[in-house]
């Protein structure tokens, strides 16, 4: 109802004000007054005009309090198409949410549904946190669970949200609301062609540029969601600020998972906030599918070539451990990692001279470096490299294919397409296993 | 006064030879382990080199020792002279904002991701950045009269380049921070075979000239106005000593990184082991001595061994301070500035 005020008025500064009848209610005297100052400005000498439009926008706001009120007590009938509205007739027994999501590949959240809200559990939302997460997910228009007792309590579904993670972007375009994000933490590390275009239109607001937050353009915004990562340190982590802004922020942990499916399902996650399950599901068994497919065509080889990781940083060279998602990735590809037996989910620092002793004869080396575009790049870069076997064969793939500037889709939308990632690699260790597969987000350096 | 002389080469001899024995050590010791006999017959037999092990040796830990001992050199005699010069204990090769400059240039270069020329890109950005703070300090150097005007426009100069550096954060993503940081830890482990002959010259030169002007430092330690009676012209020495500093700090900073504390640690230690603080018997101990502060700080970047290195301004800052306060502390029951006598 209230969007129906909304278009015929079309006053973009009311947008969400007038979407959400509950900011409404407790802000009403200040948009009367904002009204009253911006029109009247003080000139007693007033067209008629703008009295006019005084007594109209006056009127707007009783309607709109009136409609909140009467969707509230339930003798407003709006037309619900889908899950996608405000539920203008609560009923204790009605189960809000018939499409449910189910979780098999993902460890780091747990969803449990009760008839007029969700309630979320992220178990370890960084790797040193002590204690988990429980997020509820209200039906728009639904009472409020008295018994519940959640860190923050968001209404579904939500209608305007501010992301803080590349990674969360290909989840807002697989699902189809792409046009509900207002923010983005900060573009120079955005891949995403839709966005960039979105961008150019002057509609999304770069909100933490630099990793420092603009709160008052994020205030000034007041989206219904904000989807960000912690990694447990105090300097680095802005979501405590936002929590104490009074803003709805939940944390996102698909960066712990082990596993690329378990990353790629955190699409789940997402789309519990839109109301979206049924498309997540499919999306994602499908995803699931086609990696799974891919995934038992090297079961059969036999010959698995030996691979490294990483690059030396100023005398660390980080290797993915053995437990990693990377060397997960290695596994389902058909490839021997050399440090498969390693114990560790993250990554390992080891010296240069440690890594050429282990690797040095390697048959693929995966640098994962941003800046090298070439074999002369890395050789310019310390000639050591050119002791390797893989680079003295050219066997050196980077996944920068899809890099501009500071933006790598390999991180973007490869967290959601473990498939391709996978068929990247296949192609890479066992080329005639996928005859037709072009490298999507890896590239031989030559 | 003989058998005080004895006694000061017989310390050097052993610091001499603690030099040749950590050098030995920081060449088998490392996250691969080698046994010594393979080590010598990796470095003896030619054939070996291009083994697993011989590459090892040969292209890691070798010029990693040979920077260590050169950079822990460089820093320590100009650590010496900038003490000297500033009157100062607490002065150091960065003092005059050296590191700062060359700290600016590669951030120019790494966050705003111009990324060319690889390592050394990062070598010549650095280099620069040196070098423009040397002109600058040169320049100056003819209008301020005072060493500690000197120092304080250093010290300015530094400001200023941290200024700039935290502002071209704001620019950059979190990719070319974690390069800048690291950069900033220190490491010996970059330098290859190829950048030892340029870094080895410029030290040479910059280890020369501070060799040509210890006889005025000498008479510098008693005082400005009693140099100048002796006969110093302290301009000219001013000058030497900066151009000095510069090349030595100005190249380690380059191929290493800005490396704490051994520059201010080395000259204070020395003194005190060699009890002196004459500059033509101190240079040759502060050399040593740097050298194998360097190569401990290096070895001890690896002990915690299964290949895991720590950074090095991390140990440095560990090895430096204990020394530093055991220094202060037992000079001050010792006796207000005797240190500070020839």
């Amino acid at each position: 109802m209230a969007l129906r005020f909304h278009n015929s008025v079309g006053w973009r500064n009311y947008t969400v004000a007038l979407f959400n009848c509950r900011f409404l209610k407790r802000n009403w005297h200040k948009l009367d007054q904002f009204l009253r100052s911006n029109i009247i400005r003080k000139r007693p000498s007033a067209s008629l005009v703008k009295g006019l439009l005084l007594a109209f926008s006056s009127l707007l706001l009783t309607l709109g309090l009136a409609g909140c009120d009467v969707n509230n007590s339930g003798q407003a009938v709006i037309n619900f198409q889908n899950n996608d509205q405000c539920v203008a007739n609560f009923d204790a027994q009605t189960d809000y949410f018939p499409q449910k999501a189910s979780i098999k590949y993902a460890k780091g959240f747990t969803v449990s549904y009760h008839k007029n809200y969700k309630l979320v559990t992220i178990d370890r939302p960084f790797a040193s946190a002590k204690t988990p997460l429980r997020y509820v997910l209200l039906q728009c228009g639904t009472p409020f669970p008295k018994d519940v007792k959640p860190d923050q309590i968001i209404t579904v579904p939500v209608r305007s949200l501010m992301v803080f993670s590349t990674t969360h972007i290909p989840h807002l375009e697989k699902l189809k609301v792409v046009d509900r994000l207002v923010g983005i933490a900060d573009w120079s590390l955005v891949y995403s062609p839709i966005l960039r275009e979105k961008a150019s239109q002057r509609n999304l607001t770069e909100v933490a540029k630099g990793g420092r937050l603009n709160i008052e353009e994020i205030i000034r915004l007041n989206p219904d969601l904000i989807t960000t990562f912690a990694v447990g340190n105090a300097e680095a982590d802005t979501y405590p600020k936002l929590v104490e802004l009074g803003l709805k922020v939940v944390l996102n942990a698909e960066y712990l998972e082990n596993s690329p499916l378990g990353r790629a399902e955190w699409l789940k996650f997402t789309a519990l906030f839109f109301n979206q399950e049924a498309l997540a599901e499919e999306e994602f068994n499908q995803i699931a599918a086609r990696y799974e497919k891919i995934a038992r065509l090297t079961q059969k080889v036999t010959r698995k070539p030996t691979v490294l990781t990483g690059l030396n940083y100023q005398g660390t060279w980080y290797v993915a451990g053995g437990k990693s998602y990377s060397a997960q990735f290695l596994r389902d590809a058909g490839a021997n990692y050399l440090w498969a037996d390693d114990q560790t989910t993250g990554s390992i620092p080891l010296s240069f001279e440690a890594v050429f002793a282990k690797g040095n004869n390697a048959d693929f080396w995966l640098p994962n470096a941003a800046m090298w575009r070439s074999l002369a790049d890395i050789t310019a870069s310390d000639r050591r490299y050119a002791e390797f076997a893989a680079f003295r064969r050219g066997q050196v793939f980077n996944n920068n294919r899809r890099q501009v500037d500071g933006a790598n889709d390999f991180w973007e939308s490869g967290v959601l397409n473990p498939d391709v990632v996978l068929a990247d690699l296949v192609k890479i260790f066992h080329p005639t296993l996928l005859p037709d597969h072009n490298l999507f987000y890896f590239q031989k350096l030559q | 006064m003989l058998i005080k002389r004895n006694w000061r080469s017989l310390l050097l001899s052993c610091a001499i030879v603690l030099l040749a024995i950590l050098f030995t050590l920081s060449i088998s010791f490392g996250s691969v382990p080698i046994p010594l006999g393979e080590v010598i017959s990796a470095l003896s037999n030619p054939e070996e080199m291009n083994s697993t092990t011989g590459k090892i040796i040969w292209q890691f830990r070798l010029p990693q020792a040979i920077t260590a001992v050169m950079a822990g050199a460089s820093l320590s005699i100009s650590g010496l002279q900038m003490q000297t010069l500033f009157h100062n204990p607490l002065a150091g090769p960065f003092v005059l904002g050296i590191s700062a400059g060359a700290s600016l240039g590669v951030a120019l270069l790494v966050l705003t991701g111009w990324e060319v020329g690889g390592s050394l890109g990062i070598v010549g950005a650095s280099g620069a950045g040196a070098f423009a703070v040397l002109v600058i300090l040169l320049l100056s150097d003819r209008l301020v009269k005072s060493a500690t005007t000197l120092l304080v426009l250093g010290l300015l100069l530094g400001y200023i380049a941290n200024g700039l550096v935290s502002i071209l954060f704001q620019f950059s993503n979190s990719d070319r921070l974690r390069n800048y940081i690291n950069w900033t830890l220190g490491s010996f482990s970059n330098v290859t075979w190829a950048q030892i002959p340029p870094f080895a010259l410029v030290i040479g030169l910059g280890l020369l000239l501070s060799l040509a002007v210890t006889q005025p430092l000498n008479a510098l330690l008693l005082g400005e106005s009693q140099a100048r009676t002796l006969g110093v012209k302290l301009t000219w020495l001013r000058f030497w000593v900066l151009v000095s500093t510069a090349l030595l700090t100005g190249s380690v900073t380059a191929f290493c990184g800005p490396i704490a504390f051994i520059g201010v640690a080395v000259p204070h230690l020395c003194r005190h082991l060699w009890r002196t603080g004459e500059h033509r018997q101190l240079w040759l101990t502060v050399l040593i001595t740097g050298a194998s502060l360097s190569l401990m700080a290096d070895l001890s970047t690896r002990l915690l061994g299964r290949g895991i290195v720590l950074p090095l301004n991390g140990i440095t800052a560990l090895m430096g301070t204990p020394i530093m306060l055991w220094l202060i502390l037992g000079s001050s029951s010792a006796g207000h500035g005797q240190r500070w006598h020839l």
